[in-house]
């Protein structure tokens, strides 16, 4: 397989509430190759976002932590990095784009200024030179007036221009990773549809890495090399697309392909929904934490928690049901 | 809309304005008692001829309606009428004119302070919320709203000027130095425009402790407001996305929340100046500085209507004045606002 | 957050701070003037500075050190008159024709000079302005003057000013003697010569900046510009902030000591102690009630004044019930309890009052009783007067808005008459001046606070208003005795002798014992405060604030 890009290994992040504390992330392990594209799925509230901040650490502070863990990027352990020279990182190596795009940019400054700043800030240009990159980020991104649209403010342009605009502002400084955290969610159809189209392409003419977060696994299927599917925190598994959906393993990656009614459902019982609910991530269950909803579940799975189990070529799974199978 | 016409769209919205205020104040102030017998005072008690012909004098017997309308026909020649006999019967614009400036230029300075110390301090406080310079800044906004300004200004003279000599107990400028040119009216600006340096630093060293008293409860407030609307700007989206640009803490601080930080601010420090040009009272008493404030209590106290009615007109002009100002610095800081 | 920003933000709030501190003391500080410049400090701003129009102490306590009288007194006694402007003066056998011999060789600040024609302008300038507000109609000075009641009844057009003109009621007998023709006997005159409103003005002065009117006092040259004979010479009226004067230096006596005078407004009184305690105020005159602030100043003595020409009392209406009755009256004067008051009120100073003129005039009689508290007596009277529990009656009392003294009285007076159980119930109300004076002309309120400063210290300037039913203060509390009015207007001022005069005015303030028309409760002390190095100063009555003349460090 190709080189590692990124790689997270145990990563905890920890939010301190009033309530108590909440265990957002359970020990992450992830590899990003370069180049390759990787979803993230999972329902609301297991984690995706948080990881995808604890990357770039933007994890704020009260009332967010990360209490363990290492990510490797370039050599070096972001987590150990001082400040400054994370700031160097970000927008510049990694870059990020965010679900809402309406709220995402700055009300008060114009596209143009917000996406020549970030080029200013990194590559060190001249505000005229750093404008002009900016309107050829634009038209890179297949907006047809650049021009006007670099000198509009975000409330002057609709939500799938303000998400082109924020790709181009992430693009801007050629990172080595994307992070994006389900960017088509606010918007309708046909306008991710083209979101998504330009983001395929992106990956052929500039060779970045992309995490893609999402809760839809169509999105999955049609954009990613690999998926990796969260719950609760955890990564429970984590395989080549193609295998994930002709072979699910762990039930609930099981669960997850069965609850979509077009997708081919061989090994699934019936339509199925996950019964229970989200755990509560203050008092998480001990061992699997999937192991009150699991109709698997066995007596060990309230006791440990399961390691990676490899159950097929580039495709583990964090479950004793493959305990069999090969250690990761 | 074009920012001129816009301006004189508002200012033209003024007249009826001043209009209803001229209205009210008329018709409430009349029915305090006989103005007359206001003017004459204990010591010509019984005087029925004087107060007669003060009467005859100033259409006094007139129904109030036709009385009114007297005084809006003068109103539209710029002539406010006559003050009462604390003012020893001049003109009500004179007055004006000489006290007016001086409150304005307290006003102008203690909003100053509020501002320059308000909004960083504000600023701190939502950066370091829940830590010490919070906690700090918190207890002192709070001393800040709820001191007495008698006392206030007591103390303030009595430490900064009687033990330690560092500004003057009160008034506008030494006896020794003459006032500069008169422009605004305002010592200190009037000072710097004539180019008279030394005067200027005499005049600011008089109108610290009293501008600074003034300003103070508007400094508290912006404090907290500014603190507030940080905190909320700072959950903001956008602020995340300045940092994941890679954007230093002070860049994201100064130049991303600020800007939106301060549209709720703007609109208090509006407001609140039209309260600094009429709550100054009791800072130009402790202070001895012949404002505006005085004037209109004194006014009060005599029952000169002349006298009371140019004070409203004049406060509510400014009032109107300084929240369309803060109406036009709303169009720069916030792009999305129109006129209209 | 990173500490950079930290500091960046600290940094800005120090710079603040520093530069407030170094505009506070880098700045030149004036230099200390080495001649002795002299610091007043008021309460008020005078509403003008024509003392011709102005009928106002705090316009006067300026005036008085810049313009001069024909008369004024030999220290602070005023029963030894001397000449200011004048030298010398003679009356007619029925004081009605008084002539005045002036100082030659006087000048007026403009440079012109002092003589016969200026005191005509002046006296013919008071009267012709005809200010209803003003001292000449208020204090009677017009009226006293030949023909003047006739101007003033008049429509004041130019005919009629002519007319009073041709009675040559002040006369130019050549340029050092004056002579005034007076409507009436009046044997105080030269007193009127020393009150301030008769200062004489400069002719020339104003003519030549721009003339007054008849009948037209609302704007004159002379209230913001002065010109005057006397130690002061105007300089400027900053309106609320200060007025200075710089000295005399061709004043006809020796010049004063002070070169400078500055008089400032200062409102509040814990910032006047202030102020004499920095050193930065050499004098100023004081409510009594502000004495206790005073007691911790090290800089300044707060000094008593007794003998003043104001009367304080309580006016109880006789229009109409329960005040027409003579015993309700007595009882109410003996329900006041004047020992407490003077202490409480007054700080223990002020004298009670024998009859209706103070202490220092030539009316005083000592032998007159003062009025007494007598609660039970007095419970007896209103008994008498038909006053019982079953049939409830509300008398209302009042007094200017903010006058703590008199709202003391009210309580004091309250408690005493309601303590009696008769059904009295004393309903205190604290009225704008103006409110006051509506209701009080209508009839409404039973019983009000007075005080009465005279213009002059005459006799007849306290019985007239007080006691003559048809002049201000009788007149509104509906007091008449027949007796008294008669001995006044047919006996007291054609009276041959002084002597003869003092006896009539004591026959007129015994008979007025009897009927109890007032709560007549106190001669108050006025109160000064002096910086302990100035020296010099002494005080009579006509004084209205420090005469700066005498002042030295
Ligand atoms: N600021 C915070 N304070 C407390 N808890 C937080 C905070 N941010 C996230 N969490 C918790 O961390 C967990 C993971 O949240 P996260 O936002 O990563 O979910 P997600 O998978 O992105 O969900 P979604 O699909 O809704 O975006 C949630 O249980 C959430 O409650
Ligand atoms: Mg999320």
């Amino acid at each position: 397989m190709a080189d590692v890009l990124l790689s997270i290994k145990g990563l905890k992040t920890n939010f301190y509430t009033y309530t108590g504390v909440v265990k957002a992330l359970d020990g992450i392990d992830l590899d990003i190759y370069k180049g390759e594209t990787i979803g993230l799925v999972g329902e609301t509230g297991c984690g995706k976002s948080v990881t995808a901040l604890s990357i770039i650490r933007l994890i704020q502070w009260p009332p967010g932590k990360i209490d363990e863990g290492s990510i490797t990027f370039d050599g070096k352990d972001l987590l150990k990095l001082p400040l400054r020279d994370m700031q160097k990182i970000r927008g510049n190596n990694i870059s990020m784009i965010f679900q809402e795009p309406m709220n995402a940019f700055n009300p008060v400054y114009t596209i143009g200024d917000q996406i020549a700043e970030v080029i200013m800030l990194h590559q060190k240009k001249k505000k005229k030179e750093a404008w002009q990159d900016a309107i050829e980020m634009l038209k890179f991104t297949g907006i047809p007036a650049p021009e006007r649209v670099a000198k509009s403010y975000p409330h002057e342009l609709s939500g799938g221009m303000l998400q082109r605009s924020m790709i181009a502002m992430a693009l801007s400084c050629k990172p080595k990773l994307l992070i994006a955290d389900e960017p088509t969610t606010a918007l309708d159809v046909t306008i991710e549809a083209q979101i998504l189209d330009l983001m395929k392409g992106l990956k052929t003419t500039t060779g970045a890495s992309i995490l893609l977060i999402t809760h839809d696994l169509g999105i999955i299927a049609e954009m990613c090399d690999r998926v990796g599917v969260m719950y609760a925190g955890n990564i429970v598994e984590l395989a080549d697309v193609g295998s994930i959906y002709k072979k699910p393993s762990h039930p609930y990656t099981v669960g997850l392909i069965c609850a979509i009614p077009t997708l081919d459902t061989k090994h699934c019982n019936r339509l199925a929904t996950i019964p229970g609910n989200v755990p509560n991530l203050i008092y998480p269950p001990p061992g699997c934490r999937f192991h009150p909803r699991c109709n698997k579940a066995m007596d060990r799975c309230s006791k440990e928690k399961p390691g990676w189990y490899k159950v097929g070529e580039g495709h583990y799974v964090s479950c004793f049901l493959y305990e069999g199978g090969d250690k990761k | 809309m074009k920012l001129r016409d816009y301006i004189i769209r508002r200012i033209l919205l003024l007249i009826p304005v001043l209009i209803g205020i001229s209205f009210i104040t008329f018709f409430l102030s009349h029915m305090i008692g006989d103005p007359a017998a206001a003017w004459l005072g204990e010591k010509t008690i019984g005087q029925e001829e004087a107060v007669k012909a003060i009467r005859a004098a100033h259409h006094l017997d007139d129904p109030l309606p036709i009385q009114y309308f007297y005084y809006l026909n003068d109103l539209a020649h710029f002539d406010l009428g006559r003050t009462g006999r604390n003012e020893g019967g001049r003109p009500v614009i004179e007055a004006l004119k000489d006290y007016f400036p001086a409150t304005l230029e307290l006003a102008i300075l203690g909003m100053g302070f509020a501002i320059i110390i308000g909004i960083p301090l504000g600023i701190l406080s939502a950066v370091f919320k829940d830590k010490v310079p919070d906690h700090i800044v918190r207890v002192l906004a709070l001393v800040g709203v709820s001191m007495p300004i008698f006392w206030l200004g007591l103390i303030l003279k009595y430490w900064f000027s009687f033990k330690f000599d560092i500004f003057p107990l009160d008034g506008r400028l030494p006896y020794t130095v003459l006032a500069p040119p008169k422009v605004t009216g305002m010592y200190t600006f009037d000072a710097l425009l004539a180019g008279q340096f030394d005067t200027f630093f005499v005049a600011l060293r008089h109108a610290i402790l009293p501008s600074f008293c003034l300003g103070l409860i508007t400094l508290a407030i912006l404090t907290r407001m500014m603190r507030s609307s940080m905190l909320e700007t700072l959950t903001q989206d956008f602020i995340r996305t300045a940092r994941a640009k890679g954007l230093s803490e002070r860049k994201v601080i100064l130049k991303h929340a600020l800007r939106n930080a301060l549209t709720p601010t703007t609109t208090v420090a509006g407001i609140a100046f039209g309260g600094l040009l009429s709550g100054a009272v009791m800072t130009e008493t402790i202070f001895a500085w012949p404002g505006i404030g005085r004037f209109s209590v004194k006014a009060i106290g005599s029952t000169d209507f002349a006298s009371i009615m140019g004070f409203a007109l004049l406060i509510v002009l400014f009032y109107v004045l300084s929240n369309l100002l803060v109406d036009i610095l709303y169009v720069y800081l916030d792009p999305r606002v129109k006129y209209g | 957050m990173d500490k950079r920003f930290a500091s960046a933000i600290f940094v800005v709030a120090v710079l603040v701070m520093a530069f407030v501190l170094i505009a506070g003391c880098t700045s030149p500080t004036p230099a200390p003037t080495k001649s002795f410049t002299l610091v007043e400090m008021t309460i008020s701003d005078p509403p003008s500075l024509d003392p011709g129009l102005e009928y106002d102490t705090a316009c006067y306590s300026n005036t008085q050190n810049v313009y001069e009288t024909l008369v004024w007194y030999e220290g602070p006694d005023v029963s030894k008159p001397i000449g200011l402007l004048a030298t010398s003066w003679e009356h007619n056998a029925d004081f009605t024709v008084w002539t005045f011999k002036l100082r030659p060789n006087v000048t007026f600040h403009d440079g012109s000079a002092f003589n016969a024609s200026s005191v005509k302008y002046t006296f013919d300038r008071g009267v012709l302005m005809n200010y209803p507000d003003g001292p000449w109609v208020g204090a009677g000075i017009s009226g006293l003057l030949k023909g003047g009641d006739d101007w003033m009844n008049s429509n004041n057009t130019e005919a009629d000013a002519q007319a009073y003109l041709a009675n040559e009621a002040v006369k130019v007998i050549d340029d050092l003697t004056v002579q005034f023709t007076l409507s009436r006997s009046y044997p105080d005159w030269y007193h009127v010569c020393a009150f301030p409103a008769t200062a004489i003005v400069s002719q020339v002065f104003e003519q030549s900046n721009m003339p007054y009117k008849y009948n037209n006092w609302t704007d004159t040259y002379l209230k913001e510009h002065m010109s005057g004979t006397g130690p002061f010479k105007f300089v400027s009226w900053a309106h609320e902030d200060n007025i200075q004067f710089v000295r005399n230096e061709n004043y006809w006596k020796t010049p004063a000591k002070a070169e400078r005078v500055v008089v400032r407004t200062v409102p509040d009184v814990n910032s006047r102690v202030l102020a004499f305690d920095k050193g930065e105020c050499d004098i100023s005159q004081e409510n009594l009630r502000n004495l206790p602030v005073f007691r911790n100043s090290t800089g300044a003595d707060f000094k008593i004044y007794n003998d003043t020409l104001i009367i304080s009392f309580i006016g109880m209406y006789q229009g109409n019930a329960p005040f027409d009755n003579v015993k309700v009256r007595q009882a109410f004067v003996e329900s006041f309890d004047y020992e407490t008051y003077r202490t409480q009120v007054g700080y223990g100073y002020g004298a009670f009052m024998h009859g209706v003129v103070p202490r220092g005039l030539a009316g005083f009689n000592e032998n007159i009783p003062v009025l007494t508290y007598n609660p039970e007596h007095a419970k007896q009277l209103l008994q008498e007067a038909g006053f019982n529990k079953s049939n409830p009656q509300t008398i209302v009392i009042s007094f200017n808005q903010g006058n703590t003294g008199r709202q003391t009285g009210c309580l004091m007076l309250k408690d005493t008459v309601e303590k009696y159980d008769l059904g009295i119930t004393l309903d205190i109300q604290e009225l704008t001046w103006a409110t006051l004076l509506d209701k009080q002309k209508k009839g409404e309120l039973d019983m009000f606070f007075l005080g009465w400063q005279a213009d002059f210290p005459t006799t007849d300037n306290f019985i007239g208003p007080v006691l003559i039913s048809d002049v201000y203060f009788a007149k509104q509390v509906k007091y008449k005795n027949a007796t008294i009015d008669d001995l006044y207007y047919n006996q007291y001022f054609t009276a041959k002798s002084d002597a003869e005069r003092k006896q009539i005015s004591d026959q007129i303030q015994m008979g007025y014992l009897a009927d109890y028309p007032y709560i007549v409760y106190l001669q108050p002390a006025a109160g000064y405060a002096v910086s302990k190095n100035i020296k010099g100063y002494q005080w009579n009555v006509m004084q209205s604030g420090f005469m700066w003349y005498d002042l030295y460090k």
